[in-house]
C-alpha cells in the first residue's frame, strides 16, 4: 500500500514537471536577457560591415542569430518612432545599426543619455544580418 | 543575397538626381496578424528599410525574416525554421511604384490613397500585387500605410495540415514608415 502510494506521488511529480516544462516551452515570452548573453564575438563594427561587405552569405552563416559586441565610433543615437533607440556605427546608410527596444531603453536610460555622437561605444546584441547596413537587435549597452 | 543590397544601390543610383526627392527609412514597420477561433498570431519587425522616390513614385522595401517578433518564443523558432526558412531565404522584398505620384503634393500638408504595384517577393517566390496604401504630409514629414491580405501558400509557405486550424488562410499584412529626406 505504501509503495502504491509511492509511485502514484512520483507520477503526479512527474507528471507536474513535464507539465510545467511544455507549458513554459510552449508559452514562455522571447525574454533573451542580453545583459547575462554569452557573447559569441567581439569586433569592431567597421571590421563587422567590411566583412558582411566583401562576403554577405559567409558573413551571415558566421555571424547571423549570433550574441556580438560591436564596438566603435557612435554616428548617432537617436529614439526613433517606435521608442526604440538606434545606434549607429560606421555610416548612417551603409554600417552597422544597433537597436535597443523600447523597453530597455527606459531601463538603460542613464548609459543611452551618456552617450553622443563622435563617442566610442560598445553594445550588445544579436545579429540578424544585412539589408543596405547590418542590423544588429535587442541591444544593450556594455560601455 | 547580395542582391538585396546591390538592388538599393541600384535604385538609388537611378533615382532622381535631386536629393530633396528622396526619402529613406530604416526603421519602417512591417507586421502580419492571423485570427482563427483557436488563436491569434501577430509578428511585428521594427527593422524595415525602405526607399521613396517622390518624382517617380519608385519605392523598394527590403526586411529581414529573422526580425519579426513574436509574442512566443516557440512561434517565433517555429516561422523561422519550418514556414519562412529563414536561413534560406533570409530576406522578404518590395520593389514597385506609386500610380500617378503626381497627384500626390508632397509639399503640403494631408493624405492621398493611391494604388501601389510591384513585385513581392517573399520565401523566394516573385509575385506581382497591386494594393492601395495612404500617403500622408504633415508638418514636412511623409509616412506611408497600407494594409492589405497575403495568403502564405501563394509565396510557397506550406501550412502543415496539423496547424491549419491555427493559421488563418490569409494574413493580414500592415505596412507604416515614417520617411526621412536621404542626403547624399
Amino acid at each position: 500500500m505504501k509503495a502504491r502510494f509511492r509511485i502514484l506521488i512520483g507520477v503526479a511529480i512527474l507528471v507536474l514537471a513535464v507539465g510545467t516544462g511544455t507549458w513554459l516551452y510552449v508559452f514562455r515570452k522571447d525574454t533573451t536577457d542580453m545583459v547575462r548573453a554569452k557573447t559569441d564575438f567581439r569586433i569592431g563594427a567597421a571590421d563587422l560591415y567590411r566583412e558582411f561587405e566583401s562576403g554577405e552569405q559567409p558573413a551571415t552563416e558566421k555571424y547571423g542569430s549570433k550574441v556580438l559586441e560591436i564596438n566603435g565610433q557612435v554616428i548617432s543615437i537617436e529614439k526613433n518612432e517606435w521608442g526604440n533607440v538606434t545606434v549607429t556605427f560606421v555610416d548612417p546608410m551603409f554600417g552597422v545599426t544597433c537597436t535597443i527596444d523600447s523597453l530597455q531603453a527606459i531601463g538603460q536610460a542613464g548609459l543611452i543619455g551618456e552617450i553622443n555622437a563622435g563617442d566610442s561605444a560598445t553594445l550588445k546584441g544579436r545579429c540578424d544580418g544585412m539589408l543596405t547596413d547590418v542590423k544588429i537587435v535587442k541591444c544593450v549597452i556594455v560601455k | 543575397m547580395k542582391r538585396f543590397s546591390m538592388l538599393f544601390c541600384a535604385i538609388l543610383a537611378g533615382f532622381s538626381l535631386h536629393a530633396q526627392d528622396r526619402y529613406f527609412t530604416k526603421t519602417g514597420h512591417i507586421d502580419f496578424f492571423s485570427s482563427t477561433p483557436i488563436e491569434d498570431i501577430k509578428a511585428a519587425n521594427d527593422q524595415v528599410t525602405s526607399f521613396l522616390d517622390i518624382r517617380t513614385g519608385e519605392m523598394v522595401f527590403s526586411v529581414l525574416m529573422r526580425s519579426f517578433t513574436f509574442d512566443k518564443a516557440l512561434m517565433q523558432e517555429h516561422f523561422n525554421e519550418n514556414y519562412v526558412e529563414s536561413d534560406k531565404f533570409p530576406k522578404a522584398s518590395f520593389e514597385g511604384k506609386i500610380m500617378g505620384p503626381g497627384k500626390i503634393q508632397w509639399d503640403k500638408p494631408g493624405a492621398v490613397t493611391v494604388t501601389v504595384k510591384g513585385k513581392l517577393t517573399i520565401h523566394g517566390v516573385s509575385r506581382e500585387i497591386e494594393e492601395s496604401g495612404t500617403f500622408t504630409v504633415e508638418a514636412g514629414k511623409i509616412s506611408g500605410k497600407s494594409v492589405f491580405k497575403l495568403k502564405p501558400e501563394d509565396y510557397g509557405i506550406l501550412i502543415p495540415q496539423i496547424m491549419r486550424k491555427n493559421i488563418a488562410e490569409q494574413m493580414t499584412i500592415t505596412v507604416l514608415m515614417y520617411y526621412l529626406p536621404y542626403k547624399k
